[in-house]
C-alpha cells in the first residue's frame, strides 16, 4: 500500500486507492504518511506500516497530523540515502501487521549498502530490523581468521590506534594552548 | 564496513550475535576490541555456566561453553600430523600458536606437537581467564583416566562413563588419575566387577557428585565414603543393614555433612519398607497434611549431544515427596526419606525440623 514518487517533497502525492466496500460493515480507511530522504523522493507508507519504527510512530502519536497536513508535510531524513529509506519502507509494508519471522535473508550482501541500512535502522528505531541487520553483520565474519575480520570490518591495528591516539592529544593539546592564547589576547 | 563507526548499542548488539569462537578469534585482532568485547560482552559471559574441555577416548580436546550457542564447538586441539597450508599463527599468552579454520564448516582448530600438550593448552586456558574473568567456572570432562588433565586454575574435573572390567588390575593408576586433580566435580563409573576397586580414601568419595554403578556388587562402598553433595548408586544387591547404617551416620553427625542427595536402587530386591524405617527412627507427618517436595539442581547435567538430541536433560534432581523424614542431632536438619520398591531417596533441607514443619502449615 505504498507509491512512491519521484519529485520534491512537496510534490503533492497520489491519492490512495480507496478500499472496496464491506457488504457487513465499512472499514475504518487507513491512514497514511510521508517521508523522505536524502533524494528528495517521496514515499506514502501506511501508519500501519509505520508503527515498525519508535521514532516515526512517536512522531505521527504527537502530530495528530491529518491526511492533508501529512500530505502537506512529509517526515524529512536527510541523514538517510533514497535507496535506503525505500528498503526501509519496503521491509516495513512487507512486515506490516505480521510477526516478524525469525530470520530476513532479503538484506543486503554489500557490505556499505548494509553499513548504511544498519545506521537508518538504528536512527529510526526499527527494532526488529535492526536486529536482522546486526545478526547479518555478524555473519559476515563466520569462519574468517583474525586478519580477515580486520578487513571486512576495518578494526585499526594496535599501532594504528596508537597513532591515531597520539595524534588526537596532540591535536588536544594544540586546541587548549590555542584556546589560553586567545583567552590571553582577549584579556589584554 | 567501519565496525567502529556504529553506535555503541549497535556494536554491542553485533558482537552480541557473533559466535562465541568467532568472538575468541576477533579478540586477537586488536587490543582495543579485546577491551570493547570484554565490557560489552559483560552479560553474555555472566550467562556461561562454564567452559568445559572435553577429552575423548583417544585424547583429542574440545572446547564447548555451556549452554551452548551453537551446534559446533567453540575450538578444539588437534596434534600436527598431515600439513596445511592455511595456518594462521597468534600470540596467545605470550606463546605463538597455530590455528586453522577447518576446510568445510570453519570450525576453529588448534594445533600443537606432542611435547607442547600441555604449555598449548595452558596459554589457550590463562587466555580464557582473562578474556572471560576469573569468576567463570572451568571443567575437564574426561572419559578414561589414560590422558592426565593438567593442572590449570579454576578447573575442576569430571569422569564420564568409565567401565571397570572384570580383570581390572589397574588400581593405582586409576587412583593417581583421581589424585592429580584437586577438584572432582563429578564422577561416574560402571563396575562389573565384584573386587573392591577403590580405597575407602579414593578421591572418588571426594567428588561433588557420583553416578556409581555396581550391578554384581554386594557392598557399595560410595554408601560408607562418600563425601561430596550428590550420589545416585545403582547396584544389583545391597545388603539393609548397610543402608540403615548409612541413615544413622548422617543422623548422628558422624559422616556425610555435605551430602545433598542420595539415591540409591537396589536392583535385586526391594526394601522392607516397615522394618527400614522402624530401625532409621523415621517420623512421621500426619497424613491430613501435604508433605513439601525435595528437589535440587543437580550437581552435574548430562548435557551431551545425545541426551540434548533426545530432549533428556534432567537440570534437578528427582523430587522427593515423603511423608516420612529424619532429623540430624547435631544441627537439627531434616532429611526427607522415601522408599519406592527396592529405591531409597534422601533429600537433605537447608531447614531445622521446625522450619521444615512450617512449610505445611
Amino acid at each position: 500500500m505504498s507509491s512512491t514518487e519521484q519529485g520534491t517533497s512537496s510534490a503533492a502525492p497520489a491519492e490512495p486507492t480507496t478500499a472496496p466496500e464491506s457488504a457487513a460493515a465499512p472499514e475504518v480507511p487507513e491512514s497514511f504518511y510521508y517521508v523522505h530522504g536524502k533524494d528528495k523522493v517521496v514515499h506514502k507508507v501506511s501508519a500501519g506500516a509505520l508503527q515498525h519504527s519508535a521514532l516515526i510512530h512517536g512522531m505521527i502519536s504527537n502530530l495528530g497530523y491529518t491526511e492533508e497536513q501529512a500530505k502537506a508535510n512529509p517526515f524529512p531524513f536527510e541523514n538517510i540515502d533514497g535507496d535506503i529509506l525505500q528498503m526501509v519502507v519496503d521491509w516495513c509494508n512487507q512486515h506490516k501487521g505480521k510477526p516478524t519471522p525469525p530470520e530476513d535473508t532479503n538484506l543486503p550482501k554489500q557490505k556499505e549498502k548494509l553499513f548504511d541500512l544498519v545506521l537508518a535502522v538504528n536512527y529510526l528505531e526499527i527494532k526488529e530490523l535492526l536486529t536482522y541487520c546486526c545478526k547479518q553483520v555478524a555473519m559476515m565474519v563466520k569462519g574468517k581468521s583474525p586478519e580477515e575480520i580486520r578487513e571486512i570490518w576495518m578494526i585499526p591495528t594496535d599501532a594504528e590506534d596508537e597513532a591515531a591516539e597520539k595524534e588526537a592529544k596532540k591535536r588536544a593539546g594544540k586546541e587548549a594552548a590555542g584556546e589560553t592564547a586567545a583567552a590571553a589576547g582577549d584579556a589584554k | 564496513m567501519k565496525l567502529f563507526k556504529f553506535p555503541y548499542l549497535v556494536q554491542e548488539e553485533i558482537l552480541q550475535n557473533v559466535k562465541s569462537s568467532e568472538l575468541f578469534l576477533l579478540s586477537f585482532v586488536s587490543k582495543k576490541i579485546k577491551e570493547k568485547i570484554k565490557s560489552s560482552q559483560l552479560n553474555r559471559f555472566k550467562s556461561i555456566d562454564y567452559i568445559r574441555y572435553e577429552c575423548n577416548h583417544d585424547g583429542q580436546i574440545t572446547v564447548y561453553n555451556h549452554p551452548r550457542d551453537s551446534w559446533g564447538y567453540m575450538l578444539r586441539f588437534v596434534k600436527h600430523g598431515k600439513p596445511h597450508n592455511d595456518y594462521f599463527q597468534l600470540k596467545v599468552s605470550g606463546k605463538m600458536i597455530n590455528f586453522r579454520l577447518s576446510s568445510l564448516l570453519k570450525q576453529l582448530k588448534v594445533y600443537y606437537y606432542a611435547h607442547q600438550t600441555e604449555s598449548v593448552i595452558k596459554s589457550i586456558h590463562n587466555y580464557f581467564l582473562d578474556f572471560y574473568g576469573n569468576s567463570m567456572e572451568y571443567q575437564w570432562m574426561s572419559r578414561n583416566y589414560s590422558h592426565p588433565i593438567p593442572r590449570l586454575q579454576n578447573l575442576s574435573a569430571c569422569l564420564d562413563k568409565l567401565i571397570i572390567g572384570s580383570n581390572f588390575a589397574d588400581n593405582e593408576n586409576l587412583e593417581n588419575f583421581f589424585s592429580s586433580c584437586p577438584v572432582w566435580k563429578y564422577i561416574n563409573m560402571y563396575f562389573t566387577t565384584i573386587i573392591e576397586t577403590l580405597s575407602p580414601e579414593s578421591k572418588i568419595y571426594q567428588a561433588e557428585s557420583v553416578q556409581i554403578n555396581q550391578l554384581i556388587h554386594t557392598d557399595p562402598a560410595a554408601l560408607r565414603y562418600f563425601q561430596g553433595k550428590q550420589a545416585v548408586i545403582q547396584c544389583g544387591v545391597c545388603k539393609i543393614p548397610d543402608l540403615i547404617e548409612f541413615v544413622i551416620r548422617w543422623k548422628s553427625g558422624e559422616a556425610f555433612h555435605k551430602l545433598e542427595y542420595l539415591q540409591m536402587e537396589i536392583r535385586t530386591s526391594e526394601i522392607p519398607q516397615n522394618h527400614f524405617l522402624d530401625e532409621i527412627g523415621s517420623k512421621y507427618i500426619g497424613s491430613n497434611r501435604k508433605p513439601p517436595t525435595h528437589t535440587l539442581p543437580k550437581v552435574h547435567v548430562q548435557d551431551d549431544v545425545l541426551t540434548l538430541m533426545a530432549g533428556d536433560v534432567k537440570l534437578n534432581t528427582d523430587p522427593i515427596t515423603s511423608y516420612t523424614y529424619v532429623v540430624r542431632e547435631t544441627d537439627n536438619r531434616v532429611a526427607s526419606v522415601l522408599i519406592q520398591g527396592g529405591t531409597f531417596s534422601f533429600g537433605v533441607w537447608d531447614k531445622t525440623e521446625e522450619e521444615f514443619l512450617r512449610m505445611m502449615d
